[in-house]
């Protein structure tokens, strides 16, 4: 989808971009560094705690929107007991999100809004969200592959503002009406967009596929995935390898299991929480009489792949189910991400 | 919401990890990919960690008499107590304290039981674990042993991995070795059973089981003195069960390597004749000086090297007289007449009977932890610590680094935080009163610890490395090590033609009643609650049954009939057992074989018969 509008911004005016874009809402999250070093999105108070020199975070923004752990409800003691709703937040800038990231997020609107079910909690939090990207031309992570998942290196949609600094300029691009009502508001720090930069923007993205060190044939591999054609023991060998932590789905922007559990608090009241789970651990899927339809690691390690990778999932939900931000090959022990796994499929090895 | 960084508070790889708090609550753990032990790698307990602090397991008031009561009266209560005991001697007491403690409260443990009881029994549970394997390597190297960073066995050529078990037992570990395969390096994993490493390995060594420090006698030797082995040699591999073309292949990877890595649990190593062996071959390699080889023994928990480096050992040094280990204050007849249990259940040692036992030889009986356990609830009084993420504090990883650990939500129920229970305490029996805050607590470690002395913990605080040098030990004794190692005898006969093996690494973490405590986790051990054997499919079919389905085995200590799981990796003469269901491997195994120097504690193999108690 080609951008509402176009504009350039100098570097000088970054920060005072910023400013103006938070005075839009109650809270900016932002990448910044914590100590040790680890680059993490959080609520930043200003320009100066924004980290913009990193490949990719490790926990994904999305986690802003999908809580690791969130309550739901409240049920408070009385007679009769009463039930009040959780999760009232404000308006909220999610700032320099990558482009896979986006592309993630657009997977889980139609996860949680547009399926049988709608999720009134992602609903209301997504609603109050405004997106800001930040392209990853000049900075690919060396995990990344984006390119293999038509993610990146630039967000085409899904974004309201979209910055990338193409030369020595930032291109800002507006994605949205929301963006364009923001664009305005900071319209006397903007100047329209020269042609170069459509043409630079153009040449990053050549010398950005070249540069990834990550490939993987991800048409391929899908193709094969769908034609059943992946021999049995290729899910041993990845089992093999595979370690049981469930960091992969704990990591992964587009992975959406959870558990339900109800905690008693200590004034009285009992808590629904809903928390981050794993189709990779055994117990996800153990039903109550004991049977376990994917006991072994085989089966979960096959069935999370074709999850992402297979043609009638892809047809189902319009994407595929890996969006290439690379987390999963910084977590995975064994060396079975998805790149990995999307290679072993494509060569049946 | 916060961010706050923390190492994880299981095993002793000392991962760093961020603890996410909103609201007020610890609501998750995210890993670190800039520390260097884990590098953006978490277990599965480790991402579940940011639910331990609300753990519906938690102690959340001080118990006496097995009620509810006030912090005043469950001290005046534990006091009156110990005071009443005390009269019999300093020996008639005795302190455990856990593993996980941090170095703080260690030290502040250390000073409860010297200064204020004037015991010198007292122990920690991290040394019952892996001492055996430590004190071997320790005296064998003649310098405190302290493990290169993990990362570093990715860069080995040659790899030599002593624990199959470490795809579920040490998957950080198991990471390193993976990688350093993908590289091309030779992985050589030798064990009496596959846990399943193997299928990851280049080479498979099995020995029977008890017959590891024989094959590293033989190792050694035949590494020292290439050209043919000798005939004793090659007996004494056979009777360890190893295949001599597996050995001699084994020999030519170790000769040629460049940078060797030998890796072990300290939860499958457990003697220090094993851990000398190790040592042995180290040092002869690395003698060469054409090869670098270093040692990882994996320590099993997270605060490992601070409590010992803080003193939490027997009076004045584990080879001296003076001063009862753990399994000697355990042991049946206890010396003992009053018991302070610090951290951690004791349950994880004696088993829930034994535990049991215990409580009825001793006159009293103090909990002090953060976690409803066994041991709480046979408790005379039980007070509620504070945990990990409610206290500041410090662990020593394995390589000797200095990591704080911060507050990030306050205290759970009333629970308090450790010094300040023991200074409390102090004063209440009439002793003297301990330092209770970090400030004090810190110079008294600079002060003790000579290791510590060029600490700065500001710094520390501040999240900047900083090392501990080595703590220098006053023990010495040399490991007892036979000039020519043989395996165990196992007195296997028609009668009993299998071999009972009971393994600490396989599934141990699955009692720690913190790791319970968290929801993903508790489900994921669910298989792990009740006590099983693990034996080859060949065996079950033999014997006519199918997994899940309980065999009866029986050794010379007694006999159970328990369920079985089928598991190629373990050989058709092996009947494995989880070390964790104590109870039972007493019953068959009988008691702990204690080392006299290291004070450890581990199960020989015995013989065992199996029956299918649906055909007799």
């Amino acid at each position: 989808m080609p951008a509402l509008a176009q504009y350039s911004l100098p570097p000088t005016r970054l920060k005072d971009l910023f400013q103006r874009l938070s005075q839009a809402v109650d809270q900016v999250i932002a990448p910044t560094r914590v100590p040790p070093g680890d680059v993490f999105y959080d609520v930043v108070q200003g320009p100066d705690e924004v980290a913009l020199d990193f490949g990719n975070s490790l926990v994904s923004p999305v986690a802003w929107l999908y809580r690791p752990v969130e309550e739901m409800f409240r049920v408070l003691p009385g007679e009769p007991p009463r039930v009040e709703p959780c999760g009232e937040e404000g308006r909220r800038l999610l700032f320099a999100v990558r482009p896979c990231d986006l592309a993630a997020i657009g997977r889980l609107d139609q996860f949680f809004l547009e399926g049988d079910f709608r999720d009134d909690l992602y609903a209301a939090r997504r609603a109050r969200t405004l997106l800001v990207a930040l392209a990853c031309a000049t900075q690919a992570d060396p995990r990344c592959f984006c390119s293999c998942c038509e993610t990146g290196p630039y967000a085409e949609q899904g974004f309201d503002l979209q910055l990338s600094l193409v030369g020595d300029r930032y291109l800002l691009e507006v994605g949205s009406e929301s963006g364009a009502a923001l664009a305005e508001q900071c319209r006397d720090l903007l100047e329209p967009a020269a042609e170069d930069l459509a043409a630079g923007r153009a040449q990053q993205v050549q010398a950005f596929y070249a540069g990834l060190e990550q490939k993987a044939n991800m048409p391929a591999a899908v193709r094969r995935l769908s034609s059943e054609a992946v021999p049995v023991e290729l899910w041993d060998r990845i089992a093999s390898r595979c370690l049981g932590c469930g960091g992969c789905s704990f990591v992964c922007p587009v992975c959406t299991c959870f558990y339900t559990t109800d905690q008693v608090r200590e004034d009285g009241s009992i808590v629904r929480v809903r928390a981050w789970d794993s189709c990779r651990l055994e117990g996800y899927t153990r039903e109550a009489s004991g049977h376990n339809p994917r006991a072994h690691r085989r089966q979960r390690a096959e069935r999370f792949s074709y999850h992402k990778l297979a043609y009638p999932c892809i047809q189902r939900e319009g994407r595929l189910g890996c969006v290439g931000c690379g987390r999963c090959v910084t977590v995975c022990f064994g060396g079975v991400h998805m790149p990995r796994v999307a290679q072993m499929i494509r060569r049946g090895e | 919401m916060s961010r706050q960084f923390a190492i994880c508070p299981f095993c002793g790889c000392g991962c760093g990890m961020h603890l996410e708090v909103f609201d007020g609550r610890l609501i998750a753990a995210l890993p670190s990919q800039v520390h260097p032990a884990g590098a953006g790698r978490l277990c599965l307990r480790g991402w579940q960690a940011g639910t331990l602090v609300q753990s519906s397991r938690r102690l959340l008031v001080p118990q006496a008499a097995g009620k509810q009561a006030s912090w005043e009266d469950a001290l005046r209560a534990a006091a009156e107590g110990i005071r009443a005991l005390a009269a019999e001697g300093p020996q008639a007491l005795g302190v455990l304290g856990s593993g996980y403690l941090t170095n703080e409260e260690a030290s502040a443990t250390r000073l409860y039981a010297t200064q204020a009881l004037r015991t010198p029994n007292l122990d920690n549970f991290a040394w019952a674990l892996d001492g055996g394997s430590i004190w071997g390597l320790e005296q064998t190297l003649c310098i405190p042993y302290r493990s290169p960073v993990l990362p570093e066995i990715a860069s080995a050529d040659v790899i030599l991995c002593l624990s199959s078990s470490l795809c579920a037992d040490n998957p950080q570990a198991a990471g390193y070795i993976m990688a350093a395969a993908e590289a091309g390096a030779t992985v050589i994993v030798a064990d009496e059973v596959d846990q399943g490493l193997r299928e990851l390995s280049t080479l498979w060594v099995q020995h029977k089981p008890g017959a590891r420090a024989a094959l590293l006698q033989v190792l050694w030797s035949a590494l020292g003195a290439p050209g043919e082995l000798s005939a004793k040699q090659r007996d004494t591999l056979q009777q360890a069960g190893v295949d001599a073309g597996a050995f001699a292949e084994m020999c030519a990877a170790l000769r040629k390597a460049k940078r060797l890595a030998l890796v072990f649990s300290t939860t499958t190593v457990q003697t220090p004749a094993e851990a000398a062996h190790i040592a042995e071959i180290v040092m002869l390699l690395n003698a060469s000086g054409q090869q670098e080889a270093a040692v990882f023994a994996l320590r099993a928990q997270c605060n490992s090297v601070g409590v010992n480096d803080m003193g939490l050992v027997p009076g004045e040094g584990r080879a001296r007289e003076r001063g009862l280990s753990l399994y000697e204050m355990l042991a049946e007849p206890t010396p003992l007449r009053a018991l302070v249990v610090i951290g951690e259940g004791l349950e994880k040692f004696v088993g829930e009977q034994g535990l049991q036992a215990l409580r009825e030889r001793l006159d009293f009986l103090l909990y002090l932890g953060g976690y409803q356990t066994a041991t709480s609830e046979l408790a005379d009084v039980a007070l509620p610590m504070t945990t990990w993420g409610e206290t500041e504090g410090t662990f020593t990883c394995h390589d000797g680094s200095i990591w704080p650990l911060h507050q990030v939500v306050p205290p759970t129920g009333e629970s308090r935080y450790l010094p300040e229970i023991l200074r409390d305490l102090s004063v209440a029996q009439g002793g003297p009163p301990l330092p209770a805050d970090l400030p004090s607590l810190r110079a008294e470690i600079s002060r003790q610890v000579f290791g510590y002395r060029l600490v700065n913990w500001e710094q520390v605080a501040a999240g900047q490395r900083a090392v501990a040098s080595a703590v220098p030990s006053e023990d010495s004794a040399e490991v007892q090590i036979p000039a020519d190692e043989l395996p165990v005898p196992i007195e296997a006969g028609p009668e009993r033609p299998y071999t009972l093996l009971v393994r600490r690494d396989t599934g141990s973490w699955a009692c720690d009643p913190r790791a319970r405590g968290a929801e993903i986790v508790e489900r994921e051990l669910a298989g792990h609650r009740a006590p099983f054997l693990v034996i080859n499919p060949q065996t079950c079919r033999n014997l006519e049954t199918r997994e899940g389905r309980s065999l009866t085995i029986s050794t010379a200590f007694g006999s159970q009939t328990l369920p079985v799981r089928c598991s190629p990796g373990v050989p058709p003469e092996v009947v494995m057992l989880p070390w964790q269901f104590r109870d039972v491997a007493r019953a068959l195994a009988g008691p702990l074989h204690l080392d006299a120097a290291s004070r450890a504690g581990y199960h020989l193999p015995v013989a065992a018969a199996l029956e299918n108690p649906s055909q007799s």
